[in-house]
């Protein structure tokens, strides 16, 4: 899947480069509106992140062109601009979505993987993680062709956690992408403490393997053992 | 009070003080005239009548009627000359009914040939009071027609020279500095008003060049600090997915991620707090408070349940108000969230809109600071707590701007918190 990174702050530009290449993204960097606007003319993405504050523009004009260029292309806006304005303007304008910085890399990961499925796979797609299936058009998950049937947050935290597989996940960036700004921290770690336990039981009930690893202190890890 | 009922009121006031005053010479000195007028002619008549009494002697006159009396005695009289107003009961020509009638009265005594003589002469002052009457009546008119006339000439003026206040009054009453669009505003001969007008507009200039350079500074400030913290928090998450993390390390890490994830919130409540001080929200939006309040126990009904606590929501009447949606869910949110996190393991939290206000109570121990300072920036009922303690103070601006009062009680071991409307609608 092939990636524009819109992104003029160097340091920021390269750590989501070298991830999402680890997550075996073709992805490409554009650090100026100028670059962006070049990149995007020559050849065609997938998916688009692009940062609004950008030198020699404002990103919601790419927004525009790109969207005008290429129609296909998925586009997520990544900006420290949190107005509701701009996150409004820009789904307007034909943005998929709009992620505020700072985010976490597991979340932008999250968020392009379930525009691709909206975007390249129609909605008809599925995700396989040895005998785990999931169907997130239907919320629905299988194992070994059984379904189970999962809690809100339960099916969101498996969904996040089959997306970033074999990555270490910090408890902040969970607690994060489930809650966003809704629980104070101190609160999320044991109700993600308990949301875990509850989904290593089903998952146990149902015969799948445990691919929870608890890295202590930290987070979780979901990979084969 | 309206500028034309004010400057009505002055005119009148005058007009009706002149017209008392006025008037009241007027009839003072025309009833003065008529009486000088009937005493002559009552004088002629008296003269008349010694004339013919000296000329010819005693005489028959008649008998004596209202307006003449003679008497005659053989005993001589005292010389007098005597004034007087007087009153009879009589009948009046125009309506036959029995009614005191003001007379002038002249009684002279004298002795006219040795005879004591009495002349009593009378005339009606009937006719004076006619012509007062007439005089009143046409001072009263004169006086409906100047007030007409003042009345319209005040509106017609009104409307005419103060066009341009009333219209510069409009662009105020309009007037919102996140619009900063060129003003159109009326030309006016009239020096005050064109005064006014300039005066106006250094003020929007002043006000709209404040409102950018703090709206420019919000929106910068945001995206420096915001990058550099997304550039350490995405470092993080690559130096998480090393293999050879200690676990000493690792809890460093762990430390790391949430001072970040505090550092970006702090910033971010700062901001929101700074936008919602400059009015950089507009609040044009219907909004019903209680889908707001629905959503935040939605959002929170799981947060309670973790912690065994029930959210009891109760509307009865609609709520709406105008104002920002997404301040409106970050207020009710903040309550809410704030009740759960102080409340007992296990209570009820109570949600209750009544159309004009809303509260929400649930059990607790007291808070260990003044309720006043509750809602200042950075106050914490837990200092230890991952607490910002800018959750109450972002609640008050979101209030204040709304126009709503915001207010805390402690009773009964609970805590209650209140939003009424400042100005209820009727």
């Amino acid at each position: 899947m092939k990636v524009l990174l819109v992104e003029d702050d160097p340091v920021l530009g390269k750590n989501i480069h070298q991830y999402l290449q680890s997550e075996t993204y073709v992805c490409e960097v554009a650090d100026s509106f100028q670059a962006a606007e070049e990149k995007a003319a020559l050849y065609s993405y997938d998916i688009a992140l692009l940062d609004l504050t950008l030198p020699g523009g404002d990103g919601l004009d790419l927004v525009k062109k790109i969207r005008l260029a290429t129609p296909e292309t998925g586009i997520i806006i990544i900006s420290a601009r949190n107005a509701v304005n701009d996150r409004v303007t820009g789904l307007e304008l034909g943005a998929d979505d709009y992620l505020s910085k700072p985010f976490h890399l597991p979340e932008l990961n999250a968020r392009i993987k379930a525009l691709a499925r909206r975007r390249l796979y129609k909605g008809e797609s599925q995700l396989t993680f040895a005998e785990i299936r999931i169907f997130p058009e239907r919320r629905k998950v299988m194992v070994h062709d059984t379904p189970i049937s999962l809690r809100k947050k339960e099916y969101e935290l498996l969904l996040f956690f089959v997306v970033n597989r074999g990555k270490v996940l910090s408890k902040v960036a969970i607690a994060e992408h489930l809650w966003g700004d809704y629980m104070d921290e101190a609160d999320s770690y044991d109700f993600l403490y308990n949301h875990v336990k509850n989904l290593r039981k089903k998952m146990k009930k149902a015969g799948a393997l445990d691919y929870i690893q608890t890295i202590y202190g930290l987070g979780y890890k979901f990979s084969r053992p | 009070m309206k500028l034309i009922t004010a400057t009505l009121r002055a005119y009148l006031l005058f007009t009706l003080l002149a017209f008392v005053v006025g008037g009241a010479i007027t009839i003072v000195l025309l009833k003065a005239l008529v009486v000088e007028e009937i005493d002559e002619s009552l004088w002629r008549d008296f003269e008349k009548i010694q004339e013919t009494i000296e000329t010819e002697g005693e005489m028959t006159f008649g008998s004596p009627t209202w307006e003449r009396e003679i008497h005659f005695q053989a005993t001589p009289l005292p010389a007098s000359i005597n004034w007087k107003d007087t009153v009879i009961i009589g009948v009046d020509d125009e309506d036959d009914e029995m009614e005191e009638i003001p007379f002038r009265q002249l009684t002279v005594n004298q002795t006219i040939n040795g005879y004591g003589t009495q002349v009593t002469l009378r005339a009606s002052l009937i006719e004076t009071d006619d012509l007062v009457e007439v005089v009143s009546i046409s001072l009263i008119i004169l006086f409906i027609i100047l007030l007409a006339g003042l009345i319209l000439i005040n509106r017609q003026v009104l409307r005419k020279i103060w066009h341009p206040f009333f219209q510069l009054l409009e662009s105020f009453r309009s007037y919102r500095v996140t619009d900063q669009q060129p003003k159109k505003l009326p030309e006016s001969k009239i020096y005050e008003f064109s005064q006014l007008k300039e005066a106006f507009l250094s003020l929007t200039q002043q006000a709209e060049t404040d409102y950018n350079s703090l709206k420019n500074f919000t929106e910068n400030a945001s995206h420096e600090i915001q990058t550099p913290i997304a550039a350490a928090k995405t470092a993080l998450d690559m130096l998480l997915q090393n293999e050879h993390l200690e676990e000493s390390q690792q809890a460093h890490l762990h430390t790391l991620y949430s001072s970040l994830n505090r550092l970006s919130r702090l910033n971010h409540g700062l901001l929101l707090l700074t936008k919602i001080e400059n009015r950089q929200y507009t609040l044009d939006e219907e909004i019903a408070l209680n889908a707001v309040l629905q959503k935040s126990v939605e959002h929170f009904g799981e947060m309670a349940a973790l912690k065994d606590m029930r959210l009891h929501f109760h509307s009865e009447h609609p709520f709406s108000i105008k104002g920002a949606k997404a301040l409106l869910q970050i207020l009710c949110d903040n309550l809410l969230k704030n009740a759960i996190q102080h409340g007992h393991a296990g209570s009820v939290i109570s949600i209750i809109s009544d159309g004009q206000s809303f509260s929400i109570s649930n059990p607790g121990n007291p808070f260990p600071i003044e309720s006043k300072k509750l809602f200042e920036r950075f106050t914490k009922a837990n200092p230890a707590s991952g607490s910002l303690g800018l959750g109450l103070a972002i609640c008050q601006q979101v209030c204040l701007l709304h126009g709503l009062s915001l207010t805390y009680t402690y009773s009964d071991a609970h805590h209650h918190f209140m939003i009424r409307k400042a100005y209820p609608s009727l």
